[in-house]
């Protein structure tokens, strides 16, 4: 393992400690909103996470799967912005 | 000259760790949905347009970084999209801006808050 790796390995540790950061906002937010966009920068830092994985251990085809990855994460954030945004109401601002 | 790549490289993945870390204390500790939002949507195609850049250089492989290239492209271009997605259906669906702070001049803000 050269130092390269080693330095990735820990900078994607780092991140894995800031998605469990992350996992408070999407678990006890107020509101529906604040998980939305807690679950969207988790769904970012994932795309990072495979795609350090898999140039730190030389496995360069799950460079593919978080391509896929960040396309169904935008289609899942705008989708469930869209049912938020029919939905509404009281329970919307729970702040 | 070739011994510098990684260096940069480096600089490039801890400068991303630095600001993913911002992000994540601006999510944590801001007192508004926009304002988390803000934070969190700026913050995160910072960290990882530069933390898919670093990749970049030291993946080794013409196809690899221009592949890694083309996601850097598609997280700059997804990530304001659906933050302003986000932000729309928040406002639409009553979260109102600067509820419960006390910080806001915003008169229409400030009625809502009676």
């Amino acid at each position: 393992m050269t130092a390269m790796t080693a330095f990735i390995w820990a900078m994607l540790l780092v991140l894995l400690a800031l998605v469990v950061l992350c996992l408070y906002r999407a678990a006890f937010g107020p509101s529906v909103a604040d998980r939305m966009v807690a679950i969207n920068v988790i769904g970012t830092k994932t795309v990072i996470l495979v795609v350090g994985v898999s140039i730190a251990s030389r496995q360069l085809y799950y460079v593919d799967i978080a391509l896929v990855y960040g396309l169904i994460g935008f289609v899942a954030t705008v989708g469930v912005a869209s049912y938020l945004e029919r939905i509404g109401g009281e329970e919307a601002d729970r702040s | 000259m070739t011994h510098l790549v990684p260096l940069v490289a480096g600089m490039l993945i801890g400068l991303g760790t630095f600001f993913f870390f911002t992000g994540t204390l601006g999510l944590l500790r801001m007192p508004d949905v926009y304002t988390r939002l803000h934070v969190a949507a700026k913050a995160d195609s910072l960290g990882a347009g530069l933390w898919l850049i670093g990749l970049a250089m030291i993946s080794g492989s013409w196809a690899i970084g221009l592949k890694l290239l083309v996601l850097t492209l598609f997280v700059w271009i997804t990530g304001p999209t659906a933050a302003h997605c986000m932000a729309r259906a928040a406002y639409r669906a009553g979260v109102r801006p600067g509820h419960g702070i006390g910080l806001t001049h915003d008169p229409r803000a400030a009625k809502g808050t009676e």
